[in-house]
């Protein structure tokens, strides 16, 4: 919708928004330090792994290298896999539809934090981003070194805009809308498993 | 939008219609805002925390230009679209656009106050566009053809059963089926195909960073990961009050936001998106609406600290006792009774008084702001610049000059003893509001006597 040029310019809204903030002349107030926060206990693996568990995660700590590629070879006949981990031998590129009628997505992680259980996944690195979501079940493989403390730790190596779309995945998907009641699986995975690889 | 009220005495007066359910109501928010101090308590620095979040926001809206202008650069060069909307007319005007310009029939839409703010979806409505609210509880109420009753826990005033009656009608569930797994099930399946079929998806924005370009979604769904990955444009939409300088500055809010609302430690989903995957769109429409001059008033410009969280309705007994849609504002609750009366100050008077000004909603919010103390603000410009509940006014000022009169005090509370010793029908009348469904105590001395006694 271009109009006729007019004499008067008409402000846009940006320059009224920014200028409305600019005529007020705010006394500046200054940006706080934020500090180095501890763990909340001695040992960060332990506590990574209590958290998982009570978000209902499955937690498999493995030093097996064939361990993973057995674990999902053999929930292989309850449906169609996705994998990103090129070794694993399965399909990596899908269509909407395709990806509708996943039943299990393996997918990697990139760090996890003990205080929360969230796991830091790079969406770009999938063929689709919904690859986080969709498949009926998840599975997250992440090495044993790549644990940190807390999000404020994480920040220091997650690099969000790197990645196009990230994100910390903690748990299966999960609503309480009817009455509180927890309910696993509202639109994403309806269970996660954490693959450690030692 | 607004409830069906026209204030929150009438509206919480429908709502007590039915003590059970208020006392169900009251309970199960209890028992979220007990698991948020349950998580909180597990943070040893979790007061520093709130101080820190605080001063980022207080930092954050004595530049709030600066930050603006830089989020939209980096945005931008990250490939986003980036528009600006004065009001929510506009903010639906450059939606409607959006979706025009790519002949969009289908959205999916995950939660946004904002978007309820503007009354976004009538508007898409009238054009022809079906807007799909894929959060479970916002699709309850939106099959139910209500609004939200909490910021967090939108279907919070529904029972199973009625949840079960409207999926039964809509989604051919079982009749008389109330299990909410079954329920969950059938919205699941029902919403999949909604995403699928999508042609753009719209959401909120929790926390736009400055420095990086791009923006934070929290869900516990997963509806945001599905709806914005799925569809090929993604439209964000936000309050100009969202941006904050710095990614590190992600982790004290996502500290904060989760424990805060539900007392979860972190959401299960939070999505950071930055660029638009090859091939698709990216928008983002900032939204004023009333914000730059909140930011305006001394008083009250700590409100736009806001994250919401919803720790200040699930505390607070008069929304417990209430209900969500007992309030006139689109948020109800502490929070929304000091953000509203900025936009209509006629037609949100009656929310400031709805509080007991107990101060439990400033104890809990994580971003510190003082909210008992703007509701107590609001109320004293309501008397002076309203014309609300004159009655009120009348007695207020009766009763200051009775206290400022020691002579007339006295002798008023001796009356008074009188009173409540007298015929019950001089107390329980419907002109006494005070004495209206509960017994008052009656002293057996006055306050002086009692004073005298114990001082002398």
């Amino acid at each position: 919708m271009i109009g006729t040029r007019k004499t008067i310019h008409k402000m846009t809204a940006k320059e009224k928004i920014l200028g409305n903030i600019k005529e007020l002349q705010l006394p500046s107030k200054a940006m706080p330090m934020v500090p180095i926060f501890e763990g909340l206990s001695d040992d960060k693996h332990s506590f990574f792994f209590e958290t998982l568990e009570t978000l209902g995660v499955e937690v498999i700590i493995s030093e097996d290298k064939t361990e993973l590629s057995k674990l999902v070879a053999s929930r292989e006949e309850e449906g169609p896999v996705y994998s990103s981990i090129q070794e694993l031998g399965y399909t990596d590129t899908l269509e909407n539809t395709e990806m509708a009628d996943l039943n299990l997505s393996v997918i990697e992680g990139e760090l996890g934090v003990a205080e929360n259980g969230a796991i830091w996944v790079e969406g770009d690195a999938l063929t689709q981003r919904a690859l986080t979501a969709i498949a009926s079940h998840l599975i997250i493989v992440l090495p044993y070194q790549k644990v940190v403390w807390n999000m404020h730790e994480a920040y220091t190596y997650v690099e969000p805009r790197q990645s196009g779309y990230g994100v910390f995945i903690s748990g299966p998907s999960k609503t309480a809308d009817i009455e509180q009641s927890l309910v696993k699986g509202a639109h994403g995975a309806k269970s996660l498993t954490v693959f450690i690889q030692k | 939008m607004s409830t069906q009220y026209k204030n929150h005495p009438s509206g919480a007066k429908a709502f007590n219609k039915n003590p059970e359910r208020v006392s169900w109501h009251d309970k199960a928010l209890w028992f979220v805002r007990e698991k948020r101090d349950k998580a909180t308590h597990g943070i040893p620095e979790w007061e520093e925390l709130r101080e820190i979040a605080s001063q980022i926001k207080a930092h954050t809206l004595s530049h709030l230009d600066k930050y603006l202008l830089q989020f939209e650069e980096q945005a931008k060069a990250n490939g986003i679209h980036v528009h600006w909307a004065k009001d929510a007319k506009e903010h639906n005007e450059i939606v409607l656009s959006i979706l025009q310009k790519h002949n969009v029939k289908n959205v999916v839409k995950s939660k946004s106050m904002l978007t309820e703010e503007c009354g976004l979806n009538p508007h898409l409505n009238k054009y022809d566009i079906d807007v799909v609210d894929t959060d479970l509880g916002e699709r309850i109420v939106q099959l139910a053809k209500e609004h939200p009753s909490h910021i967090v826990l939108p279907a919070i005033h529904k029972k199973k059963e009625e949840v079960g009656e409207l999926f039964h009608e809509h989604l051919n569930t079982e009749k008389g089926a109330t299990d909410p797994t079954y329920l969950t099930r059938a919205a699941r399946e029902h919403l999949r195909d909604k995403f699928l079929k999508a042609d753009a998806a719209i959401t909120g924005v929790n926390f736009a960073v400055a420095e990086s370009g791009g923006f934070v979604v929290c869900t516990n769904e997963g509806n945001v990961d599905m709806g914005a990955n799925l569809a090929p444009v993604h439209i964000a939409c936000m309050g100009i009050e969202k941006v904050i300088p710095k990614v590190e500055h992600l982790g004290i809010f996502l500290r904060l936001l989760a424990r805060s609302a539900t007392g979860q430690a972190i959401t299960t989903y939070s999505s950071h998106f930055h660029k638009p995957k090859d091939g698709k769109e990216m928008h983002i429409v900032l939204v004023d609406n009333g914000r730059s001059e909140q930011l305006g008033r001394d008083d009250f410009r700590k409100s736009l600290n806001c994250i919401r969280c919803g720790a200040c309705m699930n505390t607070c007994p008069i929304y417990r006792r209430s209900g969500g849609h007992s309030y006139t504002y689109t948020i109800p609750g502490p929070i929304g009774s000091i953000l509203s009366p900025g936009k209509d100050l006629k037609k949100h008077s009656s929310l400031p008084f709805a509080s007991t000004l107990c101060g439990s909603c400033s104890d809990v919010c994580p971003v510190k702001i003082d909210i008992h103390t703007q509701l107590y603000k609001w109320r004293q410009i309501i008397m002076e610049e309203t014309n609300y509940d004159p009655a009120k006014k009348m007695s207020m000022k009766m009763a200051g000059k009775a206290m400022g009169n020691p002579k007339l005090f006295k002798m008023i509370t001796k009356v008074g003893n009188t009173f409540l010793k007298g015929p019950r029908v001089l107390i329980y009348n419907p002109l006494n509001t005070w004495g209206l469904k509960r017994e008052l105590p009656v002293p057996t001395q006055t306050f002086d006597d009692w004073y005298k006694k114990n001082n002398s």
